[in-house]
């Protein structure tokens, strides 16, 4: 908490003119500038909002309290995403679930939140399921300058991105539901769009939420844009059947792991 | 460490108790409908069923209170037997109808349901047990001691009313039933003595007047008979013997009436004659033993022949003297009167007399003789007779006199029977009006609905869990992914997710209570003031404390 009161101290010192506005209502700035490269970030072209901590936990979204003890779930999935992904030099990765309600969202944001608070990377996570978009909603982000606006042409690329007020966590959010959005995922915009959010920052992790594997064909179009794919496997949800189904769709694709969500066993890790 | 590694062995049982518990802990609601749709079932169908009360009187087999030894009761089948025999007498249709209408059984049913149904109806509602005890050593043998007639009706006073009547039935029937039976053996045998005294009656008759026809020729006259047959053949030499001494003398008569008729005295020559004719046969005995020592020409034997002739010759000459005498004095006596002549005459006749009277006895006497014999010879066949009468009496009386005692036995058997001194049922209990229902058995319905309520609970959370494919542990996925995912995170529990299962947590806590509370307000507005309840309490706590003292 402390840490990211100081971010967002840091943020106001750097940008006098951003007024204080409450949570839900967040401020916007058009002239950030992110410098990764540097240990203090300064975003001077996205947009920074603050988040409600209270909300975040409402929504489940845990790893910036590092006192929770749940975290440390997302901590070993962090690493051992990161190692794999260095290990093949990997930027992106999709994140899907075979249905709905498995926490794919949670465990994208929990994840990248993790990746961008612990680590040396920046996080980008962008909301890609475009039939139900909740990333934004999660994190309680104001409902203007979203992706379909970008995809729109109503505004720009970097007027699309916003700063939760966290340092080097970047999120493409989408708030209303977009139709054709298999034809979107595949449109040459939306490649340019992956291969540039890609190849953009060299130490930069793009965590693309997408729909249900087996809901739509959303995903199955998409995942060829992405180098790894992360499955989401919900205890008491997900049936056998799903699963194996999933692997076989996944075949042709890097699988990086399988993360077992919603486990009501008690974990090893719950002990230390 | 070893404890942990034991551990995770446990976990890759077969069993696996997590499992069973996360099951539990998921399924509670797939348990809890059957398990409660049951109960509720269970509870409506003991509250549906109308309560039957049973009223069971005890009848007891008392055994003859006289020693069979002393007398041996006409009635000897198993008391078993005879109470079933007693069951199907009383539970006749009539029998139960009159019980059915007398109590008013069946109710409204009573009209509406054909008879046949109330019967079996009813006979479904009587109930009897035996009571029966072992007798050792015998394997197959039980006395039955007593035995419990019950009733069972929704009504306790009908029950009560139907089984001391269905008792009262049961025990006068027994008394009718010994009663009759030793009567009927009684006359069943008097009969048959009757029978019996008439054919040794008749062959009493048969042999007295067999004995009449054949009187004379009675074996126990044998003696008599023979006896007379020998004075008979007796009396018949006597007149024999008589008739040849009278002939004897009538010869001798005859030469005296010769002689006398001849003229001389017969007593003269008589002796003469005699005293040559016995020196002739002196003489030839003489010379016949001499004959047999001697020879012919033995001079003594010579002289003796001549002696002989000698003596033959005078007697020959004293004949002829005699003869011309007689002649003489026959001639004179015919011309005079002679008296001796006379005499003689009458003595000849009078003796020929008793030769014919002597002759017509000795044909008597034959008759005689032979008649008894034909008697004599008939006895032994009269004997045979007789003793096949004997014979047949005789075993008539034999019979008769069997079964004379044996009446004797019946009668005092049928005694026996009468005055209830043989084995009799008595009314140990009577039937009362039952307090508690028998039926429905609430605890055992309870009982058995829960166990299938609680089974039929479980065995839907088995078969929910069954058909449940969906992933439940890391294990599970493991398994299909031939490698462990790469974490696995619980489920995070959001803070009003925390506040809504504490409320639930305090809510199940404070449920008991509110329960208690609700029912105590219930008890006070609806059946008694607490007040009253805690004042009796405390009395009756005191009462108990003082009897504990």
């Amino acid at each position: 908490m402390e840490r990211i009161k100081e971010a967002i101290a840091k943020a106001k010192e750097q940008n006098p003119d951003i007024e204080r506005i409450p949570s839900k209502s967040p401020t916007t700035s058009k002239t950030a500038t992110i410098v990764p490269e540097s240990g203090d970030i300064k975003y001077q072209q996205t947009r920074v909002v603050d988040l409600d901590m209270k909300h975040l936990e409402e929504s489940r979204i845990i790893t910036l309290d590092s006192e929770d003890p749940n975290s440390i779930s997302f901590d070993i999935l962090r690493t051992q995403v990161l190692a794999k992904m260095e290990a093949n030099n990997w930027r992106t990765l999709a994140i899907t679930s075979p249905t709905p309600e498995c926490g794919k969202t949670v465990v994208s944001i929990n994840l990248a939140l993790s990746i961008a608070k612990q680590t040396d990377y920046t996080a980008l996570l962008a909301d890609f399921d475009l039939r139900r978009p909740r990333v934004g909603v999660y994190l309680g982000l104001p409902d203007n300058n979203t992706l379909s606006d970008y995809l729109d042409e109503k505004i720009e690329f970097n007027d699309a991105l916003v700063n939760p007020g966290i340092p080097r966590f970047v999120v493409l959010q989408n708030h209303d539901a977009i139709r054709k959005s298999t034809e979107i995922l595949t449109s040459p915009k939306v490649k340019s769009l992956v291969m540039d959010l890609r190849d953009r920052y060299e130490k930069r992790i793009c965590i693309f939420d997408l729909p249900p594997l087996l809901s739509t064909d959303d995903s199955i179009a998409f995942i060829p844009q992405v180098d790894c794919i992360l499955l989401v496997v919900a205890s008491g949800e997900t049936k056998k059947s799903d699963v194996t189904e999933c692997r076989r769709q996944l075949q042709a694709h890097n699988l990086l792991g399988v993360v077992f969500n919603k486990s009501d066993e008690k974990s090893a890790g719950y002990y230390y | 460490m070893s404890q942990n590694y034991v551990f995770q062995e446990e976990e890759t049982s077969p069993i696996d108790f997590g499992r069973i518990l996360g099951a539990a802990k998921r399924r509670y609601v797939f348990f809890l409908i059957p398990f409660l749709t049951i109960l509720v079932v269970c509870i409506g169908v003991i509250l549906f069923l109308k309560p039957v009360y049973e009223s069971t009187g005890t009848i007891l087999v008392e055994t003859q209170q006289i020693p069979s030894d002393l007398i041996q009761s006409s009635i000897t089948s198993d008391a078993n037997q005879r109470i079933t025999i007693i069951k199907q007498r009383v539970m006749t249709r009539g029998n139960l109808l009159q019980i059915i209408d007398k109590f008013d059984v069946f109710g409204a049913d009573r009209q509406r349901l054909p008879v046949s149904e109330l019967i079996e109806r009813m006979q479904e509602q009587i109930n009897i047990n035996v009571i029966t005890s072992e007798v050792s050593g015998n394997r197959r043998g039980s006395t039955t001691i007593a035995f419990q007639l019950s009733f069972d009706h929704e009504n306790p006073k009908i029950a009560a009313n139907v089984a001391n009547e269905l008792i009262t039935l049961f025990l006068s029937e027994n008394v009718k039933t010994r009663t009759a039976r030793a009567t009927e053996t009684t006359a069943f045998l008097n009969s048959e003595t009757q029978k019996l005294r008439d054919a040794l009656t008749k062959t009493e008759n048969d042999i007295v007047a067999y004995k009449q026809k054949y009187r004379d020729a009675l074996p126990e006259h044998l003696d008599l008979r023979l006896r007379m047959l020998e004075r008979s053949e007796t009396d018949l030499r006597e007149y024999i013997r008589e008739i040849r001494a009278l002939e004897e003398e009538k010869r001798y008569l005859q030469i005296e009436l010769t002689a006398a008729k001849t003229g001389r005295t017969g007593s003269g020559g008589e002796i003469v004659q005699s005293e040559l004719q016995e020196n002739i046969e002196t003489l030839k005995k003489e010379l016949l033993d001499a004959s047999t020592r001697l020879t012919e020409s033995h001079p003594n034997i010579k002289a003796l022949k001549k002696r002989i002739v000698a003596l033959e010759q005078q007697q020959l000459e004293e004949d002829k003297n005699a003869a011309r005498l007689a002649a003489s004095e026959g001639s004179a006596a015919g011309s005079t009167y002679n008296p001796l002549l006379e005499k003689l005459e009458i003595r000849i006749e009078s003796i020929d007399g008793k030769i014919s009277e002597g002759r017509r006895q000795i044909e008597k006497a034959k008759r005689k003789v032979a008649e008894i014999e034909a008697i004599i010879i008939e006895i032994p066949q009269v004997e045979r007779g007789l003793s096949v009468l004997n014979r047949t009496y005789g075993d008539i009386l034999e019979k008769f006199n069997v079964l004379e005692s044996k009446q004797a036995q019946a009668q005092l058997s049928q005694n026996l029977e009468e005055d209830k001194k043989a084995e009799r049922f008595i009314l140990l209990e009577p039937p009362i009006v039952p307090t508690e229902p028998v039926r429905p058995d609430r605890l055992k319905i309870m009982g058995i609905g829960s166990f299938l309520a609680f089974a039929a609970g479980a065995g839907f959370v088995v078969l929910i869990e069954l058909l449940d494919q969906r992933i439940r542990s890391a294990s599970e996925l493991e398994a299909i992914l031939k490698h462990p995912p790469i974490v696995s995170i619980p489920y995070i529990v959001t803070p009003t997710e925390m506040g809504k299962r504490r409320t639930k947590l305090v809510l199940y806590i404070l449920a008991p209570f509110m329960f208690v509370i609700v029912a105590l307000v219930a008890v006070h507005f609806l059946y008694q003031p607490l007040d009253t309840l805690f004042y009796k309490a405390w009395v009756a706590l005191d009462k108990l404390r003082i009897s504990l003292l």
